[in-house]
């Protein structure tokens, strides 16, 4: 799973971005460009997710049933593709919040202690 | 959800590929266009902004795989695209693919076929309902003290089987014993079983008609007398007559009831079917009072079955088994009994499942050979195959496949054709073992041979143990490749093949092994039957028939039977065509019937010569089979001087116990009498064909009472079998008249013998057939390997000649080393199966020769016939192709 990053290369962790997807959904649903510009946005810049890892992600993430999909009319009245949580995924995105707060405290207190 | 989410979207990628795929499409092709719209809107010029989008984007085709790979179901996609491929690959090499689909086919096919057979007799459940509930309960008898056996010694007795039955965790339990009847009206003899009254209900069969034994039936000696038919005799002989219930018949001239019919397909629980069933407690009636095993405690005569009560374990049956066992013994002491409640099957028995165990083991262990010869032999050819296909295998890998996947792919080509061929060999299953079972020389077994659930699953577990087999090691071998010497072409230097040519030579030599034994085993066979018939035995076989009468079974006293025995024999003996008739208890070839016998004086003979073969027969028997008498004369009369009876004894006899002594009028001791000599016989082999002059004692009879009419005839005696039936039932009507010829009863002596001489045979040319395809495989590998070599010696002068011979050497080492192994496994199983080759020597050299003859003429044929390109190698072109 590689996520571009303008300028330096940033490493996500490993599920970081089914994380990123789910939350950037949470606020309503979008198409693929629209998930990637809303990630831009909510990370302010720091990750721009290119489409060989989005779509992929997009897809399974549709698979396990996290997520709908339906084709609609985007704001410029083109036909684009729209994602939607499912409750199964905004549970899904609980649980990954959960997980990840207790993750980021675990290794912050690590790197703390000397 | 996501499960069911999960399978919607498996069924949509395998199944609606297009759907999918166009829905990608579209989406992709959107969100670029999306991408456009928002430079544009910033600003850029729409066909910069486009270019743009697209390098954003990094490939529209990449994206699409990348989605493809994170689908469910992409191993599956994989998977059948290397089918495919496969099945193309497979397609393409036709000659390699019938090779090894056929190889493998007769590989599997033969050897379920043996597991099938196997699992028929020991294991497989017995044929009634719920079968899984139901137990045999046996008891090995040891300690002090004599038991009468009639079978087999873990069989148990009536009183013993009532003890036994009695176990709570049985909700039923029988036992029965063959007994072969007479009924009236039908003119031969009719096996029926005696069964203890609960026997229906322990095998849960059903009516056809009437009913089944009620306890009352059983309650007490001659209790009941009825009868229960099978539908199969139901059918045969009474013509499925519906009013049949409550018809009197007679079994053994007496008089029963017929209360049922059993549903069709039901032939009891014994390996041999019968055709009706008497209660138990009609025994000593139908013995016509002369035997009453039924109430003798300690004989084993009966078959102990039962069924496990519900929620009773088989761990509980034998906790209070082996506590009545106990209790039991306490009648007999010294003796102790060791029981045991196995699941039921026909040959379960302690005393066959272990002393039957060998040749179990030895005709499974052939079984297994042959699969492990047909997978050598595929592994061989795939190796080849392997080595052809270097070049594809490291352009794959050079284009960057991994070495899973190719591992993957010849993993698919070889499950396909082992599945396949597992497919075919599934249907030998169903025809061979029926036919071996046919081929049975007992007679017709009531042995199930088709496929059940565990052959399926042992045929299925072949082809997978097959597939990996032949598949794993060619694969691994033909991916550890060399990228750069694969391409230069150079493959042969390389290190890598020195190990796959040493497994092949020593798979070769494991072929070359088996295949000399199994032919080395048929040809002894062949031979020793051979033997068997050209040697004379020492008395007539031809046109020699004996009869046999059931009067014992119909009551008739010794009086009564020698009445009608002297009214036959007078018959018989004026025919023209007889040259003469005689009584004797026994006929020749039926195995030894020995005695120990007492002599008067001892004259130095060897104290364990005093055991020899008995027959009781009439002073013409010795004219009747063609016998000469030596010294003295045949007995005119029954009794001889002073009251004692007459014997005449064979040579052998004689030279054992009276050494140079002259034997005639010399007495001796026999079964409870003291016979006196009077005649001396050429040698015979009273014992088996070929097995040899043995000692044996012709006491004189008086009494015809079971004894048989034997006739030697100028034609063919089929006459005289007919016409007997016809004058006893002038007599008696119940009389039933059986009648062999001797010349049959040698047939069925050697049927044995040839029928594995001709399965060894076929197995063993398979086998030689396997061989001969891997020494060609080896030598023809060799061959491509050194090529070069061969290519710069035919360039420095060496003949065409020169170069095949030394390709051909290169396959002797396994040849003549597997040819040892066989000659000495060949020694050792001829040791085995002596007893088949009716005195032949287990190392008979003539055999050896002939077929050390032929596996060295095939080895010399598979060296050469691959060995012969070697001379066409050209060498400019060949050294050119680097």
């Amino acid at each position: 799973m590689s996520i571009q990053q303008s300028g330096e290369q940033a490493r996500l962790l490993q599920g970081t971005l089914d994380l990123l997807i789910l939350k950037a959904l949470a606020l309503g649903e979008l198409h693929g460009l629209g998930v990637s510009r809303r990630i831009e946005q909510i990370t302010n810049g720091t990750f721009k997710v290119k489409p060989g890892s989005l779509f992929p992600a997009l897809h399974r993430m549709e698979e396990s049933g996290w997520l709908v999909a339906k084709w609609g009319e985007s704001e410029a009245n083109r036909r684009a593709k729209y994602y939607r949580l499912t409750a199964a995924g905004k549970r899904q995105l609980e649980t990954e919040t959960e997980d990840w707060n207790r993750y980021t405290l675990a290794i912050s207190m690590a790197l703390r202690s000397t | 959800m996501p499960t069911i989410a999960r399978i919607r979207s498996l069924v949509r990628n395998l199944f609606r590929r297009e759907i999918v795929e166009r829905d990608l499409d579209d989406e992709l092709r959107a969100y670029v266009d999306a991408l456009v719209a928002e430079k544009v809107q910033a600003g850029t010029p729409s066909g910069v902004a486009r270019r743009e989008a697209l390098v954003e984007v990094g490939g529209i085709e990449q994206v699409k795989e990348n989605v493809r790979d994170s689908r469910s179901g992409a191993i599956l996609e994989s998977i059948g695209r290397d089918v495919m491929h496969a099945l193309r690959g497979l397609r393409r090499t036709p000659t390699f693919t019938i090779a090894v689909a056929l190889t493998l086919t007769i590989g599997i096919g033969l050897n379920t076929s043996i597991f099938t057979l196997v699992y028929a007799t020991l294991a497989r459940p017995l044929p009634v309902r719920d079968a899984r509930r139901v137990v045999n309960v046996y008891q090995q008898v040891r300690g002090r003290g004599m038991r009468e056996v009639r079978g087999t010694t873990s069989w148990v007795s009536y009183s013993e089987f009532q003890a036994y039955a009695a176990a709570p965790a049985f909700s039923s339990a029988s036992a029965y014993a063959p007994l072969t009847v007479t009924m009236a009206g039908i003119d031969a003899p009719v096996e029926s079983e005696l069964v203890s009254c609960e026997y229906f209900r322990t095998t849960a069969t059903r009516m056809t008609l009437g009913r089944g034994f009620t306890a009352d039936e059983c309650a007490h000696p001659g209790a009941g007398s009825v009868v229960v038919l099978t539908h199969a005799f139901w059918s045969a002989r009474f013509g499925a007559d519906s009013s049949i219930v409550g018809r009197v018949v007679r079994v053994n001239a007496l008089p029963v009831t017929i209360v049922g019919v059993t549903e069709p397909e039901f032939n009891g629980i014994a390996i041999q079917g019968v055709s009706l069933w008497i209660p138990v407690t009609l025994q000593p009636a139908l013995a016509h009072g002369r035997d009453s095993i039924l109430v003798r405690p300690n004989a084993s005569w009966m078959t102990m079955v039962a069924r496990l009560a519900p929620g009773a374990s088989i761990e509980q049956a034998r906790a209070q088994i082996a506590v009545t066992g106990r209790r039991l013994d306490l009648d007999h002491p010294g003796r102790h009994v060791i029981t045991s409640v196995v699941p039921g099957a026909f040959l379960n028995f302690p005393e066959f499942t272990r002393g039957g165990r060998v040749p179990l083991v030895l005709t499974l262990l052939l079984g297994f050979t042959i699969v492990a010869m047909a997978c050598a032999n595929v592994m061989n050819l795939l190796l080849a195959r392997g080595l052809s296909r270097q070049r594809e295998m490291a352009i794959r890998l050079a284009i960057g496949a991994g070495r899973r996947q190719l591992i993957q792919q010849l993993l698919i080509e070889s499950a396909l054709i082992s599945v396949a061929s597992a497919a075919i060999g599934l249907s030998f299953v169903v025809g061979l073992p029926r036919m071996l079972a046919a081929m049975s020389p007992i007679g017709a077994l009531q042995i199930d041979p088709s496929p059940d659930m565990r052959v399926v699953a042992y045929a299925i577990g072949a082809a997978i143990a097959t597939t990996f087999l032949i598949g794993l090691v060619p694969a691994l071998q033909a991916t550890r490749i060399d990228l750069v010497s694969a391409f230069k072409g150079s493959m042969g230097i390389g290190r890598v093949h020195v190990r796959p040519s040493r497994v092949r030579g020593f798979m070769v030599g494991v072929q070359v092994a088996g295949s000399a034994m199994l032919l080395i085993m048929s040809a002894l066979l062949v031979r020793g039957a051979m033997r068997a018939t050209r040697t004379d035995p020492g008395f007539a076989t031809k046109n020699v028939v004996a009869f046999s009468f059931n009067l014992a079974s119909l009551g008739y006293d010794t009086a009564r039977a020698d009445g009608l025995y002297r009214e036959m024999i007078d018959r018989i003996a004026h025919l023209p065509e007889v040259e003469g008739v005689a009584i004797t208890a026994r006929l020749p070839l039926l195995g030894r019937w020995t005695e120990t016998v007492q002599l008067e004086r001892d004259h130095g003979g060897s104290a364990y010569a005093n055991t020899v073969n008995v027959a009781t027969v009439s002073g013409t028997y010795f004219n009747t089979l063609g016998i000469r008498i030596v010294r003295g004369a045949a007995f005119d009369s029954v009794v001889a001087s002073d009251g004692d009876r007459s014997a005449v004894i064979s040579g052998s006899m004689a030279t054992a116990l009276w050494r140079d002594a002259d034997p005639i009028g010399e007495r001796f001791k026999a079964a409870g009498r003291w016979y006196r000599v009077v005649g001396v016989t050429s040698e015979t082999s009273p014992v088996n064909l070929g097995s040899g002059p043995e000692p044996i004692a012709y006491l004189a009879t008086n009494s015809a009472l079971n004894h048989q009419i034997v006739v030697r005839t100028r034609v063919s005696p089929a006459a005289l079998q007919a016409t007997v039936p016809l004058w006893t039932r002038e007599i008696d009507r119940q009389i039933v008249v059986s009648s062999g010829r001797l010349e049959d009863r040698i047939v069925n002596v050697l049927a044995p013998t040839r029928m594995v001489a001709a399965s060894m045979a076929v197995l063993g040319g398979l086998a030689l057939l396997l061989a001969a395809v891997g020494v060609a495989g080896v030598v023809s590998f060799g061959l491509g390997q050194r090529r070069r070599e061969v290519a710069v010696r035919l360039a420095v002068g060496a003949t065409g000649g020169q170069v095949v011979g030394l390709m051909m050497r290169q396959g002797t080492r396994p040849i003549v080393v597997g040819m040892l192994a066989g000659l000495v496994l060949a020694g050792a199983f001829g040791t085995i199966a002596r007893g088949m080759l009716f005195g032949l020597s287990p190392i008979d050299p003539a055999s050896y020769a002939a077929m050390i003859a032929v596996l060295i003429g095939s080895a010399m044929l598979a060296t050469y016939l691959p060995a012969r390109r070697a001379g066409r190698i050209s060498p400019a072109s060949t050294l050119r192709e680097d």
